[in-house]
């Protein structure tokens, strides 16, 4: 079985992570945009849960973002992000209120 | 005349040392110091190319990394690198280059009739002519008759290095400017890395503590100061920088006249440094025509070489250069028109300044913003990132001249791609006026040297012909890499087993030793089969999978997922993670589950087995570990902090014997335990010594047949497979044990289920209306589309010869109301079972329960072959097995 090579990335953009300082992309796992899960999944009518998994804003400028840290603190991260420029505007963890 | 070495002068030449290269079959030398374009010039050999699409011939334009025509394959056989500039190969003795695309040579190129087709060949011919019958029928000719250097075949594998660095500031060109600009950082304490594309003549003008790197060409910008260099083709440099200092120069630009590009026509740049830096002429009849002033400072040098212009032409006071005369590979005069006034001039080269540009196209990359002046059209930059600053000389210039249509003699605007005036204004007549279909039409600017020398006369054209200004028409975006980059640099780090690198097994050296195939199960270094010598491995397999169902077999189980979840919240947290309830089970049991997806899809299984009642081993599939982490993490920071819960991977640093087989109790008994095996039931955990090491030993099966599966610290694993081998047990690779899972209808996850499958499908549907609590999915499984009852669902299936069946292959079902097939499912896993004598094979089909014993047709790559739905279960289907 021959696997998909990993990781043939130039890395680009700096994270600021906060436990661990700036640190390239290649140690982040992207996470999709941020999304807040319902407290009652049951409650949710079948629209509702359809939006939580699958819609998403998708704009091209600032968005807030999930990252993992999976290559240092194994933290979870509020990134937002501008998905044209690149340019990050704050990272939080995930305890943070966002 | 067409060119030779002055009796002195050079300043970059070492006339003590000749040297000798061998180029297009013949001997040529020159000087240390010289590079092939201008050995070739001093050797009376200006012609080293033939053009892109009319084959006219070419010698060099330019200077430096800017030259689009002296294009050259250096090296032969495997080592050759092609397309490289002949005015950057630095002449080296016994140096090979061959001109690109040329027959026999580029003196006497074949295919040279070509140019004086070059009506019927103008931009975007081919959507034009050459369409009947079809242009598949011409296409492979035209195809062979353009194009550059070859690739070698079977490449010698290269080892490129790579290097990081980090500084506070980064100066990008080593000229005038940039030593100045670095020396300033230095002073203000700074640390300084200055990158220069060409040679530093002086490096001890270079102040000390500045990391100067010549022969080294920023190639590409990225974000946040991420600066891409390769050294000399060889090395990949990655620099991370605070601020850029841009002081990349300006590059000159040649002017539109026809006959623009014959060979001895030149940048006056270029025909400047041949001067003064290699002490050659390209003629000794030289004239020069500009828009600026450099004119004069090149006419300055060649009047004190002897060599002063036969003429001096000046386009803002209208002079022209109507006709370049060129015969037997020589130009021998120009006609041009001066104060009104038509002159025959006797020449044999020529120098012209079209003006200069500042290069600024990794400002561009870097996020930057350019446009052309609205008079002159060379770039000026209209916005600069944060982290840069530009540091660029003014130069005067002149009013840029005005383009003339001609007939007769083309003006080229593009030398590499064969670009002329008229293409441009043939663009503009059809509607192609955007700069950015100008570019694609014609194919301006997309050429190697990424129209450092073209685009600018290109859009001034096309501000003519359409009447607007320069700055109207725009232009197109500069993207990395700014000049050919070889793809050994880029691949710099990451290449041969560095690209992939694998997995090994603790026991590897053991299984290496036992004759084991070797092949990359999921990233990890893992057994397929262990053939006996001169058997085929399918017959392993075979032999495998039956010695597991008459003896012991043992395995290096060592990748699969082990993680650790403890905490107060730990049995609540895997009741949220699995579909099944993971909080009611005793500590020392173990128990098997299913692991979703919010989408309720199906994305890892394992067993979870509980050590305490906060503590927790969770279990994964090999390949998936860090997915489940990532996602418990994600789950436990996010959607449930109040959980005080902590996890942690721990698969490497356990090492896992797996020993299965009606003689597995022996053999570990063999081995010497103190954990009492007679009590040992089926999805038991137990804790204590197995051969003198402390182990984790589970009773959980994966082959239907006892299974002990040890683990025991990473590095007492090599120990424990000897001593098991030595009491009889016998290695089998993972093809067998997926021999036997199938044989007993045990899922594997990836290969029976894909994304789009719930726990309904493969027969765990009852849970979700049980199980009361919450858990990651289980909303999903209550959509309109889980609910269906058509869905495919897994079952066994069975050729009605005991053939074996094709993975892959679909099940037929009559589409209702239409006179046509279309698929009832497809068949998941399927091979033969040396244990029943037959093929076996699970398949996923439309509403599959409900059909058993129903025969069906299969259908693959054109064959058919039919089957019966049958139980998922085709081995010892009571389990009998396990009733030790």
């Amino acid at each position: 079985m021959r696997v998909q090579p990993r990781a043939w990335h130039i890395d680009m953009i700096l994270i600021h992570c906060p436990y661990c300082g700036p640190r390239e992309e290649t140690e982040f796992l992207y996470g999709g945009e941020s999304i807040v899960r319902p407290l009652e999944p049951s409650a949710e009518t079948d629209d509702n849960w359809a939006r939580y998994l699958h819609t998403r804003a998708n704009n091209a400028d600032t968005v807030s973002e999930q990252w993992w840290h999976s290559q240092g603190c194994q933290m979870w991260l509020w990134v937002k992000r501008n998905r044209t420029t690149h340019v990050i505007d704050s990272v939080r963890p995930f305890g943070e209120t966002q | 005349m067409t060119g030779f070495r002055l009796p002195s002068g050079g300043t970059a030449i070492d006339r003590s040392r000749p040297l000798t290269a061998i180029v297009n079959g013949r001997p040529l030398t020159g000087f240390a110091g010289d590079t092939l374009a201008t050995a070739l010039i001093a050797a009376g050999r200006p012609i080293m190319a033939r053009s892109f699409k009319y084959h006219r011939p070419r010698g060099i334009l330019a200077s430096g990394r800017d030259e689009p025509n002296a294009l050259f394959d250096i090296g032969s056989g495997t080592e050759t690198i092609p397309n490289c500039q002949a005015t950057m190969v630095p002449l080296s003795a016994g140096l090979i280059a061959s001109s690109v695309n040329v027959w026999p040579s580029p003196e006497r190129d074949a295919k040279g009739l070509l140019s004086r087709f070059h009506r019927f060949l103008p931009a975007g011919f081919y959507y034009k002519t050459f369409m009947k019958p079809s242009w598949m029928v011409f296409e492979p000719f035209i195809r062979k008759m353009a194009g550059l250097g070859k690739l070698p075949l079977g490449s010698a594998a290269t080892d490129t290095k790579l290097r990081y660095l980090h500084c506070d500031i980064l100066v990008i060109g080593g000229g005038t400017l940039g030593i100045a600009a670095a020396s300033q950082a230095k002073y203000a304490s700074a640390s300084v890395i200055l990158l220069e594309d060409g040679l530093l003549p002086d490096m001890a003008d270079i102040p000390e503590g500045i990391l100067a790197l010549d022969q080294t060409l920023a190639f590409a910008i990225h974000e946040n100061g991420y600066v891409l260099a390769v050294q000399g083709n060889a090395r990949q440099l990655r620099i991370r920088a605070q601020k850029i200092i841009l002081a990349s120069g300006h590059a000159e630009q040649p002017l539109l006249f026809p006959g623009n590009d014959r060979p001895g026509v030149m940048l006056a740049s270029a025909m400047r440094e041949l001067l003064c830096d290699f002490g050659v002429l390209p003629g000794k009849m030289p004239l020069l025509i500009g828009n600026n002033g450099y004119c004069d400072e090149l006419a300055d040098d060649l009047r004190e070489a002897g060599y002063p212009p036969i003429a001096m032409l000046d386009t803002n006071n209208g002079d022209v250069i109507n006709h370049v005369h060129y015969r037997g590979g020589k130009i021998t005069a120009a006609t041009v028109t001066s104060s009104g006034l038509r002159h025959l001039i006797e020449c044999d080269c020529i120098a012209m300044s079209g003006g200069w540009s500042p290069r600024l196209q990794l400002l561009m990359q870097a996020g930057g913003k350019l446009a052309p002046d609205a008079v002159t059209g060379r770039l000026a930059a209209t916005q600069i990132p944060p982290n840069m600053e530009l540091s660029f000389s003014e130069y005067q210039e002149g009013e840029r001249p005005t383009f003339a249509a001609r007939t007769g003699a083309p003006q080229f605007v593009d030398f590499q791609n064969d670009v002329t005036t008229s293409d441009i204004a043939l663009a503009a007549r059809e509607g192609f006026v955007s700069v950015e279909h100008l570019k694609r039409y014609t194919t301006l600017g997309m050429a190697t040297d990424q129209g450092r020398t073209s685009n600018i006369n290109g859009l001034n054209v096309m501000a003519d012909v359409t009447g607007r200004s320069p700055a109207q028409v725009g232009t197109t975006r500069y993207r990395p890499p700014y000049a050919p980059v070889p793809f050994a640099v880029m691949a710099a780090g990451q290449t041969g087993r560095l690209l992939a690198p694998l997995r090994f097994l603790p026991a590897h050296a053991e299984q290496a030793a036992a004759e084991a195939l070797f092949e990359d199960h999921g990233g990890w270094y893992r057994p397929t089969c262990f053939p006996d010598k001169g058997e085929a491995p399918r017959d392993a397999v075979q032999r495998e999978a039956r010695m597991v169902r008459e003896a012991c077999g043992m395995m290096d189980a060592s990748p699969l997922g082990k993680i650790e979840v403890t905490g107060p919240d730990a049995a609540a947290f895997l009741d949220l993670a699995y579909l099944q309830t993971m909080s009611k089970m005793k500590p020392g049991r173990i128990k098997y589950g299913l692991m979703l997806s919010e989408t309720g899809n199906i994305i890892d299984d394992g067993v979870a087995t509980r050590l305490t009642s906060d503590h927790y081993l969770v279990g994964t599939t090999s390949g998936n570990v860090a997915n489940i982490a990532a996602n418990f993490e994600a789950w436990l920071q996010g959607d449930f902090p109040h959980l005080d819960v902590c996890i942690a991977d721990v698969t490497t640093s356990w090492g896992v014997l797996t020993l299965t087989g009606p003689a597995a109790l022996r053999i570990l008994t063999a081995l010497g335990t103190d954990i009492d095996l007679r009590t040992f039931a089926h999805l038991d955990y137990r804790e204590g010594t197995v051969g003198g090491y402390q182990a984790r030993v589970s009773r959980v099966s994966y082959t239907g047949e006892v299974s002990y599966e040890i683990a025991v610290a990473s590095d007492a694993l090599s120990d424990l497979w000897n001593r098991a081998s030595s009491a009889g047990a016998k290695p089998f690779g993972l093809d067998a044990l997926m021999v036997l899972r199938t044989e007993k209808g045990y899922l594997h996850i990836g290969s029976d289920t894909d994304s789009a499958t719930l726990p309904v499908d493969v027969g765990f549907g009852a849970i979700q209306n049980n199980k009361k609590t919450d858990f990651i999915g289980k909303r999903s499984l209550f959509l309109p589309d889980a609910l269906r009852n058509d869905r495919l669902q897994i079952v066994g299936l069975t050729e009605v010869n005991g053939g074996v069946l094709p993975v892959g292959g679909h099940i037929l079902a009559q589409m209702p109301g239409a006179n046509r097939l279309s698929s009832d499912g497809f068949i998941t896993s399927s091979m033969m079972s040396p244990n029943l004598g037959r093929g076996v094979a699970l398949a996923m089909v439309a509403r599959g329960r409900e059909r058993m014993n129903e025969t069906v047709t299969v259908s693959d790559l054109g064959q058919r072959y039919k089957a019966i739905i049958s139980p998922l279960c085709a081995y010892d289907a009571d389990g009998d097995a396990f009733n030790v």
